[in-house]
């Protein structure tokens, strides 16, 4: 029954919708928006790329530092390095053999690609049944070093030491990628660098925007199809039909939903169309290299990455319902357009403006318990459980009952707004009025 | 005699203006109208009537009292009262992106009615309120008298058995006033449907209605045919509005309530 109704009024909304360019615009909004930065970007990328000359294959080269002495007539430093130049991964590499006196002015100087430095006391720690250590410096601002550091990783376990990674040039997607994996090769250094941190931060940000740009045009076009029905005087012989007073909160509730769904489907579509528009204008010398890469990524992506992305993704529709609630709710209480885009614009820069406050506070510091609590704020919650889990590396049981919480933050907001159109008041409601009317109640 | 239609036992109304204040709307109404008569009420601003006219459309609960529609208790039968009743609120208005057609095709499907019965139902009333030649053009661009008009057609989809205007001819000119006036009469004579009227219009009361109420401060002071009260009450000129001028005494009495 409400719901027949609830599709009558999400229908009619529908029509409403297409009756004004104003609606139509911002039915459009996310799509021409994405559609306008894709193409700057695409357009600036071809100008770039069209000015550089085709790269001429040059092999990286490899300091190689090698200062460990025998120890009882073997040296593990040597035999480390024998097995670079013949193991299949990394036996085509070009090494250069350099002095340990220039380790200082090279490292000063960031002039190499990579350098890997086999301390002096290698060997003896080693012979003692301790692990030992070595060093990687390069440059991560090259896809290619990135990847031989990883050949000569996956070399050095065969000895099972211990690496130290040092790295110059800018944090790159690799390293939060497998801060995200918690790589768990032991000898791998994985401690998070302040670097990393910011990145997990810029990260947390992405659903935000994500919520942003799907949601808010939704959430106006749900706002304005409330605050008219007030506005144009229809609500009245809205509740003189013989249908549940609820069920306009259910049509209403659908209405958003639709258009959020549409909305999340065009933008896909337009994504996906301007990503097969890239492809076919990206030079293929470029198209060869990124695309294995992205291969490899997908493929060797961990269960915690997938698991990850479906809990952002569980977390988005949760998320979106919450706003569309939220919307119906205020702009039920508002008395007009003005007073609801007032309320709702101040409630959703708030969580804007904290998401930016707790994605860059070191959560380290942050007692436990107000974690949590944190977790079960309305949006904000979802995206600190973000926050958390890109920083700690693993989704925490608390980040799991934040959905819960966003479940029954859109409950919550459901009943209230049940119970505030079937109140008598609803026909003078303001915010004015709201505390009288909730007292009575 | 026919069957009674609207009961009222005692309905009050009591509003909150603010934490301190209260406004006492309605007081002890006890109204008995037939099946098929026309009833209007009368009153000076703030008497009451609309207020009479949401407690019975089940839009606001009365503080105390009772009133049903065809039996129906309208606090705990509603949904049943909803689809006897039809309504035409003071202050309503329409979707005006929507032309004549998609608003009342909204108000069909809410009220169960689909295809061929939605359809005939509409071109009836569309005829009825004489508004064919501009019912696809968008509302915005009708005048007040065609919304008003439109608004009554609203009021009747459904084929309801009570109707409910209220101040169905504010802002109306002459012709269109006579017109809404034959509508309501043939809708009485014709289909047997009882209307309860609220109106400031002395000449469509006086005409069409069967029997009158007279609210004063939101208490009933008088009841009867139109005649029978120009016959009790009027002192100058011979007509209803005199006969209501006397009743609810023009007088500083009747300013303090408007005021
Ligand atoms: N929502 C409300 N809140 C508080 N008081 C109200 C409310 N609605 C009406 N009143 C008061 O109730 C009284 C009756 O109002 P009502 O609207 O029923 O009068 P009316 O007879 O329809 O008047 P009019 O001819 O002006 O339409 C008035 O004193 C009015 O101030
Ligand atoms: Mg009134």
């Amino acid at each position: 029954m409400i719901l027949q109704s609830a599709w009558i009024i999400a229908k009619k909304e529908i029509r409403l919708l297409f009756k004004s360019t104003r609606r139509i615009l911002l039915l459009f909004t996310t799509p021409l928006i994405l559609f306008l930065v894709f193409a700057i970007t695409i357009i600036m990328a071809v100008a770039v790329i069209s000015t550089i000359e085709e790269p001429v294959e040059k092999p990286i080269e490899i300091f190689v530092i090698q200062d460990d002495g025998e120890i009882n007539g073997t040296s593990w430093g040597v035999q480390f390095y024998t097995l670079l130049k013949t193991n299949n991964l990394t036996k085509d590499l070009h090494y250069t053999n350099k002095n340990v006196t220039e380790l200082d002015r090279l490292l000063e100087s960031n002039n190499f690609s990579i350098l890997l430095y086999i301390p002096a006391n290698f060997s003896e720690i080693i012979n003692s049944s301790l692990p030992t250590q070595f060093f990687i410096y390069y440059d991560n601002t090259e896809i290619d070093n990135i990847r031989v550091v990883n050949y000569i990783i996956e070399v050095s376990l065969i000895l099972n030491q211990q690496i130290l990674f040092h790295y110059h040039g800018i944090t790159n997607i690799n390293r939060i990628y497998s801060t995200l994996k918690r790589t768990s090769i032991d000898s791998v250094d994985s401690t998070i660098t302040a670097a990393e941190g910011f990145a997990a931060s810029f990260i947390t940000l992405i659903p935000l925007y994500a919520i942003m740009l799907l949601v808010i045009p939704s959430l106006s076009l749900v706002l304005i199809s409330v605050t008219i029905e007030r506005e144009q005087k229809t609500l009245e012989s809205l509740i003189l039909q013989p249908i549940r007073r609820r069920s306009i909160i259910a049509g209403k509730l659908l209405y958003g939903s639709i258009l959020v769904c549409f909305n999340t489907m065009f933008t896909v579509v337009t994504i996906i169309a301007l990503i097969a528009l890239g492809y076919f204008i990206i030079p293929s010398s470029i198209k060869i290299e990124i695309v294995p890469i992205l291969e490899s990524m997908i493929r060797n992506a961990p269960l915690s990455v997938w698991i990850f992305l479906l809990y952002i993704i569980i977390g988005l529709i949760l998320v979106s319902l919450l706003t569309i609630t939220g919307a119906v709710f205020f702009s039920l209480v508002a008395k007009d357009e003005r007073e609801a885009n007032m309320v709702i614009s101040a409630l959703i820069i708030i969580p804007l403006v904290l998401t930016l406050l707790v994605a860059f506070l070191p959560v380290e510091e942050i007692d436990s318990v107000i974690q949590t609590i944190l977790m079960f704020l309305p949006l904000l919650g979802y995206l600190f459980a973000i926050h958390i889990s890109l920083v700690t590396g693993e989704i925490v049981f608390s980040a799991w009952l934040s959905l819960l919480a966003q479940l029954a933050w859109i409950l919550i907001g459901i009943w209230v707004a049940s119970r505030l159109v079937e109140s008598e008041g609803i026909l003078e409601i303001s915010y004015k009025h709201l505390f009288r009317i909730r007292r009575k109640d | 005699m026919g069957s009674i239609a609207i009961t009222t036992d005692r309905l009050s109304k009591i509003y909150d203006i603010n934490r301190k204040n209260e406004v006492q709307a309605l007081k002890d109404l006890n109204l008995r109208i037939k099946k098929g008569e026309i009833y209007g009420l009368l009153g000076e601003n703030g008497a009451g009537k609309t207020t009479t006219v949401r407690i019975l459309t089940t839009m606001i609960k009365a503080t105390s009292g009772t009133a049903s529609i065809f039996g129906n208790d309208i606090v705990t039968d509603s949904s049943a009262v909803r689809k006897l009743v039809g309504c035409l609120p003071q202050d309503a208005g329409l979707y005006e992106e929507f032309s004549a057609v998609e608003n009342l095709n909204f108000i069909a499907e809410l009220r169960g009615l689909y295809d061929e019965e939605k359809k005939s139902q509409i071109t009836a009333l569309i005829e009825m309120v004489g508004l064919e030649d501009r019912k696809n053009d968008r509302v915005e661009t009708y005048s007040g008298g065609m919304k008003r008009r439109l608004m009554i057609a609203r009021a009747m989809i459904g084929e309801p058995q009570v109707l409910f205007l209220d101040e169905p001819t504010a802002g109306i000119d002459v012709l269109v006033s006579r017109r809404v006036r034959e509508i309501i009469k043939n809708l009485a004579k014709q289909k047997n449907i009882t209307v309860l009227l609220s109106t400031h219009d002395m000449i469509s009361a006086e005409r069409i209605t069967d029997r009158v109420g007279v609210l004063h401060k939101g208490v009933l002071i008088a009841e009867d045919t139109p005649s029978r009260i120009i016959q009790k009450y009027a002192r100058d000129l011979n007509d209803l509005e005199d006969a209501v001028v006397n009743l609810i005494g023009w007088t500083g009495e009747a300013n303090e309530v408007s005021a």
